[in-house]
């Protein structure tokens, strides 16, 4: 019996109003995550990856972004998008946490330490300066900063990227909410840092029992520490599964690519690494068909004209192409796209 | 931090050294002669008393050696040429004080309106009430004050009788000049306010306040107040100097016994001892705001505060 969703995003639709037109940033997204659950969202840069992160926080710029009026985002059976400012200030930090990409700027440089993280303690839990200052205290031991009773007394600018990132963490998991957010938690530090700051992402979720939609675009990290994936192009989800599924088994030629991408310790120094060529269609008049055909080294007539209907490979495993139909020619296709295609998909 | 006003105070008494030196220098060096029109109709020994009285019989390096050595050991900037029997440090004391009262509650009244008025408007932002600050701020920075000054005489002196014309002594002839000194100022730390603001508020930071659940606010009182003022500080300080110097012009509009005639006068007048003395001073005052701008700042951003102390 798998775990109860704990949020559950239905129809979501995210535009931009700008001089050009209405930038369509997500079009139509339906994703859950479950209790306990680690979730990457993958794909490259203005797929609507983070879009997606600050709706669910209510976060995005209001009077630009508009969210789609039959898009749901159910959190503990209660829909997001019908609450008030002051309601939602009360889920952020609470009960869904985010961590964002640049730790260096992500910290107020005239608030100490200790302040910053007690602060959302004083708000949710109406603790008193003295209770928050402890627990603030014991969140920077949990997030392994030595000399945490001397650190707490500090400024940001006292602090490294790793260590920023850890008091980011802090903060977030301070009132033990049932979801943290992280986006791009490590993109802009050190790989030797990155390693780190998963691990004790990845730690901490397993002593606390958070929920986690970890949005990157670095497979690595997914491989290491996500149950499940959502693959993400243009505004859209094109396939999702576990991570095996998408590692092992990857069904949309998009996963196919990024996953080709990835240097491998066995490529010799002769050979040129993969890369996917062309760039995503811009969304302000996105394509009718699928977003990826004109990129796609396995497309079809039909791929641009009409979009893809959904094609469930197993009860984990789904994917918006047109390959998998049953008129579809699959001469020269990968084998991994057609392993236990035939079974499943009729 | 002690250190650090330490090392202050000694730079700020070199940089005082060398204005001292250079006005000296380029006063005497400026053509025309202080006393000539005054000795005009002397007879030629006479001329000559009260040119070595004031030590204009002796060459400039000399000259120079004395002034500085009479200064540091009296601190006396010298008698006046023009106002016989009064010395720059009487007028100094006498006027400046004037000048500074009404300047500190101008200031004052800058400062605190300009950081409300600027935070108010850019908090919303292209709303109605943004729109009014910005329109009356781009008036007030434009129009000189002389011209307000002038405005509020017919208006609220003149046509309602709110308060005097001009006039100095009691407490409601502050009341015009005050107003017309702080409009211009009250704009621009307005603008500098909203401008910083603005910044502030598209920080990352500012989101991930919002993320940990502080309210509207919480945000602007715990995260966005302090760091927007930063930039603030840094024009307090000329602003502190210019208090004691006064307005020429509204000082003579609203017929004021501030410093600010007796500079001009001084120049016009070719007051030797008058424009060096009034030119130490400000000089002075204006090292001083420097250095009280500097603990400001350490006060305002802890990252300058703990640079110092590490020093």
């Amino acid at each position: 019996m798998s775990a109860q969703r704990i949020i559950d995003i239905k129809n979501l639709t995210v535009s931009f109003n700008t001089y050009t037109g209405t930038l369509q940033a997500v079009r139509g997204i339906d994703l859950h995550l479950k209790q306990g659950e680690v979730l990457a969202i993958v794909g490259e840069s203005g797929c609507g990856k983070t879009v997606t992160a600050k709706a669910v926080m209510r976060l995005l710029p209001t009077p630009q972004a508009v969210i789609g009026n039959d898009s749901e985002i159910t959190f503990a059976g209660k829909n997001l998008l019908s609450f008030t400012e002051s309601e939602m200030a009360k889920i952020r930090g609470k009960e869904i946490s985010m961590i964002f990409q640049d730790p260096m700027t992500s910290l107020n440089p005239t608030m100490k330490i200790g302040e910053q993280i007690a602060e959302s303690l004083i708000i949710h839990q109406n603790q008193s300066r003295q209770q928050a200052n402890s627990q603030a205290l014991a969140m920077l031991e949990l997030v392994k900063i030595p000399n945490a009773r001397r650190r707490l007394k500090q400024y940001p600018f006292e602090f490294s990227g790793g260590m920023r990132q850890r008091v980011m963490i802090a903060i977030a998991l301070a009132c033990n909410p049932k979801v943290l957010i992280a986006d791009e938690p490590t993109t802009a530090l050190d790989v030797t840092i990155q390693v780190q700051i998963m691990n004790l992402i990845k730690d901490l979720q397993q002593k606390l029992n958070q929920g986690i939609i970890l949005i990157t675009h670095d497979l690595g990290v997914v491989a290491s520490v996500a149950d499940r994936v959502v693959v993400m192009y243009a505004g859209k989800i094109v396939e999702e599964g576990t991570v095996d599924e998408i590692f092992y088994q990857p069904k949309h030629p998009y996963t196919f690519a990024l996953l080709k991408s990835i240097p491998k310790l066995n490529t010799n120094n002769q050979e040129k690494l993969y890369s996917l060529a062309g760039t995503p269609p811009e969304l302000i008049n996105p394509p009718l068909g699928c977003p990826f055909a004109a990129r796609c080294e396995f497309g079809m007539k039909v791929c641009r004209v009409k979009y893809p209907v959904i094609v469930n490979f197993t009860d984990s495993h789904q994917g918006y192409c047109w390959l998998y139909h049953e008129k579809a020619d699959r001469t020269g296709l990968p084998v991994q796209f057609l392993q236990g295609v035939e079974s499943s998909a009729q | 931090m002690f250190k650090f006003i330490i090392r202050r105070t000694f730079y700020g008494l070199i940089t005082l050294f060398l204005i001292i030196t250079a006005t000296f220098f380029i006063i005497a060096g400026a053509p025309g002669d202080p006393i000539a029109a005054k000795v005009e109709q002397m007879p030629e020994k006479a001329q000559q008393v009260i040119r070595s009285k004031y030590g204009l019989d002796k060459p400039v390096v000399e000259r120079y050696l004395m002034y500085m050595k009479n200064l540091v050991t009296t601190g006396d900037f010298g008698e006046s040429i023009i106002y016989t029997g009064k010395s720059a440090n009487d007028v100094i004391r006498d006027n400046a004080l004037i000048s500074a009262k009404i300047g500190i509650i101008a200031l004052s009244l800058q400062i605190s309106i300009g950081i409300g008025l600027g935070l108010v408007s850019a908090l919303n932002r292209e709303k109605f009430g943004d729109h009014i600050i910005r329109v009356c701020v781009v008036l007030a920075i434009c129009v000189p004050s002389f011209v307000f000054a002038a405005l509020l005489q017919y208006f609220i002196a003149f046509r309602w009788r709110l308060a005097p014309v001009s006039g100095w002594g009691e407490l409601r002839h502050y009341i015009l000049p005050v107003a017309a000194y702080a409009i211009g100022g009250i704009a621009s730390y307005t603008k500098y306010m909203r401008s910083s603001t603005l910044s502030v508020i598209g920080e990352d930071f500012i989101l991930t306040a919002q993320a940990k659940g502080c309210k509207k606010r919480r945000i602007v009182r715990k995260h966005i107040l302090r760091n927007s003022m930063i930039p603030i500080v840094t024009m307090i300080g000329p602003a502190i100097a210019g208090i004691f110097a006064g307005s020429f012009i509204l000082e003579s509009m609203f017929s004021i016994p501030g410093l600010g005639a007796y500079y001009v006068k001084a120049v016009s007048d070719k007051d030797h001892t008058m424009i060096i003395g009034l030119t130490i001073f400000y000089a002075i005052l204006y090292v001083l705001s420097l250095i009280v701008v500097d603990i400001l700042y350490g006060i305002v951003d802890p990252r300058i505060r703990i640079a110092k102390s590490e020093q």
